[in-house]
């Protein structure tokens, strides 16, 4: 294996975009814009809403949106609100007031709709990917997160710019290795893709034993480790409700400790973390440099953070928001 | 036309949610008020220095004029709800260096301010404390204390340890900082009503009459020696003038400044609109009543003349006032005639001394860390402790500075006359000017902010607040500019404000090349990614 050792090797990593179309255009626009060699998308990449949309019978349409009943008259301005869901992260799907009571009768029905719509705008953004990404020389890596079902992986399998790197060890530019995960723990929600501690620990070996260079191996790993600092989620009760305390809400750390215990014992040259919007910011555990880039997909704007690695050190670090 | 459910599908997902809401917002805003200093600067320099002011009709004036420029403030914290305040807002929203320089000099400001503030923990709080409960129980020991606490090694000593004591809390978290402020809160509502009720049951008489016997060792017949010795010394009281009230508005719209102190904290607060919207409309608003209904009681309780004579006395007659500076809290303890009484109202404003000096650190702090993690400052000051989760060095950094500007403001007769108000104005000059602009100028970034949703008929009212919030600090800024008293502009307050801004200015550029030789250019930190 050839290892540029005085090179540089400049990463850009975004996390949990949760469907949001402007953030992944921006994603893949990053490797251009940021000038880097190696673009990883953390996971959660599905988003959490479907706006339906109710085609009048006597003509025009009307949805809800942004604690608004909103109706209107053409589809032409619907589409102008349909680029804003989009970006927003949200799914859009229009139906007839039948359709839509029929809908709204079964969870099973909701759930294939979320199922189908997810696929297509993922096959929409790969499709875009692979347009933007032909004349670009740069590696482009992504795996789904928690939120994101098994399906996904089908869709996501086909792409030809971005590469899955779910539960692999990759060796990506610069002779650097990339050990990736995109599942949890246990969450409060059971979504579709969490492990118990020993299950994360179990895995975590198994890769651990592929890897050649800890001191120039990556973890991508979707949950971060348990309190670091880019774990510090809001407590909630039996019912899913936010505890509030005197003091405002009560946080805790959620992050992983199988994942702490690999960093610690293993001390990896970098850490990218997701999963927790709110934590953003970077930490050393021991020697390792984590970072969580936070999230706030719902605005349109991608926080990302751009590593630059040279011989086996992490020369630099800056956080962006785009 | 069909009935139609109109909701979404929502699928079960990890969540996000910010920290603060509206009644920590409120708080933490009011705290940065802080009541009991507006109070007692208010009434301590208003009637001295502008006989025919009225309080509740300035009081109302700066409430006023805070409340537009506070809007334009909300409008920017809706628009980009991010924490680090006006650094967010000028950095994002028109230029990075000038947002930089701009917060650097905001920030060194208000820390200079809490300077001020920490001085009033004795001043305030623990003076009139002493001295009330040493006379109401015939305890010399206390009223000489009282006068001790009040020099300067005290001052430094006391403010030091309340600076520190801010700076610890901070470090434990935020969430503990607000209970902190919750519970300051509670104890210094309970002074403010307890000196309103006084205010209200106690007559003109009962005040003379408890005045004359606490001041009984100093002044006999004091109350009517006071008003004759302010005379005598060329203070006159000429009744009420609209050219007095309007100066003496500066001194209620300083302390409401405070109001807007949230948007340090932006990123951190749940339901912007609403939380922010509270915290720092409803707190100017909340202000600016209790401004006005304790201006107008202590009138008529007081003495419109007595107010302003034995405020007057305190600097040109010193043996003819009280023997401590004779603050509104120490006033209204006399009032209250005893022991219990005067201890809830001086522990009360004692809390609302102390509000500022936390909250202040926060504000600055908060602009450290944004400056860190924008790589403008060395890595260190972004440390953020693995044990409490907090910007531990930004925090160690804003105490250090903030105690440096105590022994500075003491001791140093250069500082003591040091105004550094007006870098506040000029960088909220610019910031409103920015907010003017912003629809237009980054009109993809306002389109999709929250901001955008309150346009009328299409029309940005983000830039209207802003306009209307720009004539209200320009106002302000000639108020200030044109009074020796409150502000001015002194050849070395006007030097050191260029100078810092200057300094911030330079300290960007020269940043921004070392980190281009880093192999990082800070530009990124600002720019959108073009997707189109």
């Amino acid at each position: 294996m050839i290892l540029a050792k005085t090179g540089l090797t400049k990463i850009f990593f975004a996390t949990d975009i949760h469907g949001s179309e402007v953030c992944f255009r921006k994603v893949v626009k990053a490797a251009s814009f940021y000038g880097v060699d190696v673009v990883v998308l953390g996971g959660d990449l599905t988003g959490k809403m479907i706006i339906p949309i109710t085609r009048l019978r006597e003509g025009g349409y009307q949805f809800y949106f942004r604690g608004k009943d909103i109706t209107l008259r053409t589809e032409e301005e619907v589409n102008k609100y349909q680029d804003e869901m989009k970006r927003l992260g949200f799914y859009i799907h229009i139906f007839s007031p039948e359709e839509g009571a029929a809908l709204r009768k079964g969870e099973e029905q909701i759930a294939n709709l979320f199922r189908k719509l997810m696929i297509e705008r993922l096959e929409e953004w790969l499709l875009y990917a692979e347009r933007e990404t032909k004349q670009v020389a740069c590696e482009f890596y992504f795996m789904p997160g928690n939120d994101d079902g098994y399906f996904i992986d089908d869709v996501i399998a086909n792409s030809k710019s971005f590469l899955n790197v779910d539960r692999s060890v990759r060796t990506i530019h610069g002779g650097y290795e990339m050990l990736s995960i995109g599942y949890s723990n246990s969450t409060p929600w059971h979504t579709p893709r969490e492990k118990s501690e020993a299950e994360i620990g179990k895995d975590l070996n198994f890769l651990i034993s592929q890897v050649s260079m800890m001191d120039r191996c990556v973890f991508n790993i979707h949950v971060p480790p348990f309190n670091s600092g880019l774990d510090e989620a809001p407590a909630l009760d039996e019912e899913l409700r936010v505890i509030y305390g005197p003091g405002g809400v009560s946080t805790r750390p959620v992050g992983s400790t199988a994942v702490r215990g690999a960093i610690e014992s293993y001390q990896p040259l970098l850490g990218l973390f997701g999963h927790i919007h709110e934590s953003r910011g970077c930490r050393k555990i021991n020697r390792t440099f984590c970072i969580n880039p936070g999230s706030v997909y719902f605005e349109g704007k991608l926080r990302g953070c751009i590593i630059a690695l040279k011989d086996g050190k992490v020369a630099n670090w800056q956080l962006v928001e785009g | 036309m069909d009935k139609v459910p109109t909701t979404v599908f929502l699928r079960t997902t990890s969540g996000l949610v910010k920290s603060a809401g509206a009644a920590d917002v409120f708080v933490y805003n009011i705290g940065v008020i802080s009541i009991g200093i507006g109070v007692s600067l208010t009434h301590l320099t208003g009637p001295a220095n502008y006989p025919g002011g009225s309080i509740p009709i300035a009081s109302a004036i700066a409430t006023l004029l805070m409340f537009f420029i506070a809007l334009a403030f909300w409008f920017w914290s809706v628009a980009i709800p991010r924490s680090g305040g006006l650094y967010a807002y000028v950095t994002r929203g028109l230029n990075p260096a000038l947002g930089f320089a701009l917060s650097f000099v905001d920030a060194f400001a208000w820390l200079f301010y809490n300077a001020l503030a920490a001085t009033y923990i004795t001043s305030i709080g623990f003076g009139p404390l002493l001295f009330n409960i040493g006379v109401f129980s015939n305890d010399a020991g206390l009223v000489r204390l009282a006068q001790e606490i009040v020099q300067p090694v005290p001052q430094f000593i006391i403010g030091t340890v309340a600076v520190v004591l801010a700076g610890i809390l901070l470090i434990t978290g935020m969430r503990k900082f607000f209970l902190f402020q919750k519970i300051l809160f509670l104890i210094a509502l309970i002074g403010i009503i307890t000196s309103i009720l006084f205010l209200f049951v106690r007559s003109n008489g009962e005040f003379v009459a408890n005045f004359n016997t606490a001041m009984a060792p100093y002044i006999p017949n004091a109350y009517d020696t006071v008003i004759e010795a302010a005379k005598t010394k060329g203070w006159r009281f000429s009744g009420f003038n609209w050219e007095d009230t309007v100066k003496l508005a500066v001194w209620p719209i300083l302390p409401l400044v405070g109001g807007i102190f949230s948007i340090a904290i932006g990123g951190e607060i749940r339901e912007v609109k609403k939380s922010q919207g509270i915290g720092i409309l409803g707190s100017i608003i909340v202000a600016g009543i209790v401004f006005v209904l304790v201006g107008h009681l202590s009138y008529r309780v007081f003495g419109t003349e007595f107010q302003g004579a034995v405020a007057f006395n305190s600097t040109a007659d010193p043996t003819k006032s009280t023997p401590i500076t004779p603050f509104f809290p120490l006033l209204a303890g006399i009032l209250a005639g005893n022991v219990v009484g005067s201890v809830l109202i001086s522990l009360g404003f004692l809390a609302w001394a102390y509000f500022w000096i936390p909250a202040t650190l926060v504000y600055a702090e908060r602009a450290v860390l944004a400056w860190s993690l924008d790589r403008l400052t060395p890595a260190s000051f972004g440390y953020v402790s693995e044990r409490f989760h907090t910007p531990v060095v930004a925090i160690v950094v804003t105490v250090i500075l903030n105690i440096a500007f105590l022994y500075l403001f003491l001791f140093i007769p250069f500082f003591s006359t040091l105004t550094l108000v007006l870098a506040a104005m000029l960088a909220w000059t610019i910031t409103m000017v920015a907010g003017i602009l912003f629809p237009f100028r980054a009109k993809e970034l306002y389109k999709r902010s929250g901001a955008s949703g309150l346009d009328f008929q299409g029309f940005p009212l983000m830039s209207v607040a802003n306009f209307l919030g720009l004539i209200s600090v320009l106002i302000l800024t000639y108020l200030l500019w044109n009074d020796p008293l409150a502000a001015g502009h002194s050849p070395q307050s006007l030097l050191t404000i260029g100078s810092v801004f200057g300094f911030g200015f330079a300290f960007f550029y020269i940043m921004k090349q070392r980190r281009k030789r880093q192999g990082i250019d800070i530009a990124l930190a600002f720019k959108e990614i073009p997707v189109e």
